[in-house]
């Protein structure tokens, strides 16, 4: 796989975390089951097959305040308990692992280092919701990942901890892979969903909602692999313990993938609620000593906040939902003060208009005017009404579409704008760039 | 049979039966284009949104399964701004110009 020669780089196995949970003790070749089990993995599995009810799982999930990683950041607790457990029909369990958004790398860590948390959570939520069969889709672009987690499935089934009768409990469990091909869209729950079943990846109209009508129609939960690799940790030290690692309302760790402008980009499990500050301080702050100008909390389709108010935040759901952006999937990416906002604006614009999927009206034709929109404001071509035209137009992509690719594509171009105006004007009246003539 | 208030008319139609069924049984016609009663709903031209009582946002009547007591406004402001404004300006009146697709890139 690759040449050997290139060093390693430094993705999640560093040290610099503040209490890690998932990404502890990890080295670069320690993802078996046998150092895995090392790690006290498998504890919880255990413990919860042998001694504990599917009710006491929900509720010790509940207790700890998880909250969906993937983005939307759900309580799994009650998400869990939406399913209809006592129906004696086949019921599905899906691991979100088609980590697509521009930004984002904390899954194909979690899954290439430590697949078998995520194994290991996936088992104790089927037993929690009485299902029988999982699927762990898997993101395209990252092959590697999907074969290592093949390996590390044959290593559990071997081992008893997935498939037939779980650890001569009478609970049975199989757990199999599937990959994508690399479209972002099937990222979006229900789009996945019809990716799973053969069809193309377009979302489906909600509801009716997964828990109800899921794969192949049946009751199905979809989580985020991240969220998964917590449940482990939840049930061998108690919900109670998790809440405390984080803010209330915002328990336990977070994966935050760190990108862009700083001194060394990587993946950083810290507790919510922390400073902002410090996890820039944990990625070696700002590379060559830059200033900090902007920041995207969350993944490339969260709103982007300036420099001062994301130096007063503190990186939880409620704290920067405050600030005006919101977590989403935990990818920070860093600016700063070379990046010009609208070259920015203008690669994001081109991701949506690239991966629409063109079933609705609003997204499919309104992310192409987006891009071209800003695309001409970029190459000085703007005309002042422009500005004007792009918010409407985006706020008319807003809350009209099918799945939330549009809200996506729609709330970086306003923020922008909303942030930065000065330096979109600057294209227009002077078409060229504001930084270039600064820096 | 449920019933349910479209414009503030009382409509009875048969359970399963979508809001677009409702207000057409009553004779209120909701602007549609991927609508038609012989095909399979797709609901994506995003056309016949209309507004339902203590829903978020518009919802498209074509998809929208009734439920008992529900309360639909196919002409209030709100969805009259989203049935025409779904993407901005109508597709002639593009805002981007001509589609000059993926020039320069």
């Amino acid at each position: 796989m690759g040449a050997p020669e290139i060093p390693l780089i430094d993705t999640c196995f560093h040290g610099r975390h503040i209490s890690p949970q998932i990404l502890a003790g990890l080295t670069p070749d320690g993802w078996t089951i046998k150092d895995y089990v090392a790690r006290g993995g498998y504890e919880a599995l255990k413990k919860v097959v042998r001694t504990m009810k599917p009710e006491e799982v929900i509720a010790e999930i509940k207790a700890s305040g998880l909250r969906g990683r993937g983005g939307a950041g759900f309580p799994t607790g009650l998400k869990w308990s939406f399913m209809p457990a006592k129906l004696p029909i086949q019921k599905y369990l899906v691991c979100n692992s088609d980590e697509g958004e521009p930004g984002t790398f904390k899954d194909r860590d979690i899954l290439r280092y430590n697949p078998h948390i995520v194994i290991e959570g996936m088992a104790i939520a089927a037993y929690a919701m009485g299902v029988t069969r999982g699927y762990n889709y898997i993101h395209g672009e990252i092959w590697e990942v999907y074969e290592r987690f093949e390996q590390a499935l044959d290593e559990a089934r071997a081992a008893g901890l997935i498939g037939e009768n779980i650890l001569s409990s009478g609970f049975s469990f199989e757990l199999q892979a599937h990959h994508g091909y690399g479209a972002y869209i099937c990222g979006e729950e229900t789009a996945l969903l019809e990716s799973l079943e053969g069809k193309k990846g377009q979302p489906r109209f909600k509801p009716p909602f997964p828990a109800s009508f899921g794969l192949y129609g049946k009751p199905t939960t979809i989580n985020n692999t991240e969220t998964f690799a917590a449940v482990p940790w939840i049930i061998r030290h108690g919900g109670q313990a998790y809440l405390e690692v984080g803010k209330p309302n915002n328990g336990g760790t977070k994966v935050f993938s760190i990108s862009g402008d700083v001194e060394r980009p990587g993946n950083y499990e810290i507790p919510l609620g922390t400073p902002f500050a410090k996890l820039l301080e944990l990625a070696g702050g700002m590379r060559d000593g830059k200033r900090l100008k902007a920041v995207i909390p969350g993944g490339s389709s969260m709103p982007v906040l300036p420099a001062e108010i994301m130096m007063a935040t503190d990186m939880d759901y409620d704290s920067i939902a405050k600030a005006g952006s919101m977590l989403g999937s935990g990818a920070v990416i860093v600016m700063d003060e070379t990046r010009c906002m609208v070259r920015c604006l203008l690669r994001l614009s081109y991701f949506y208009y690239e991966e629409s999927c063109g079933q609705c009206t609003p997204c499919r034709e309104g992310t192409g005017w987006l891009w071209r929109m800003v695309n001409r404001i970029e190459k000085g071509q703007g005309s002042p009404e422009d500005l004007a035209k792009l918010d409407e137009v985006a706020g008319n992509i807003m809350g009209r579409t099918i799945c939330a690719l549009g809200d996506a594509a729609a709330m970086p171009v306003r923020a922008f704008l909303k942030h930065f105006r000065a330096e979109f004007e600057h294209h227009i009246v002077h078409k060229r760039c504001l930084v270039g003539d600064a820096v | 049979m449920i019933e349910l208030e479209v414009d503030g008319q009382k409509v009875e139609v048969p359970e399963g039966s979508m809001v677009m069924d409702a207000a057409n049984k009553l004779g209120l016609y909701v602007p549609h284009f991927c609508y038609h009663k012989k095909l399979s709903i797709a609901a994506n031209c995003r056309m016949c949104l209309v507004e339902v009582e203590k829903a978020p946002k518009a919802l498209p009547a074509c998809a929208t399964p009734v439920t008992p007591g529900m309360r639909v406004f196919t002409a209030s402001s709100k969805a009259k701004t989203a049935q025409k404004k779904r993407n901005g300006i109508s597709a002639d009146q593009s805002p981007a110009g001509l589609p000059d697709l993926r020039s320069g890139w």
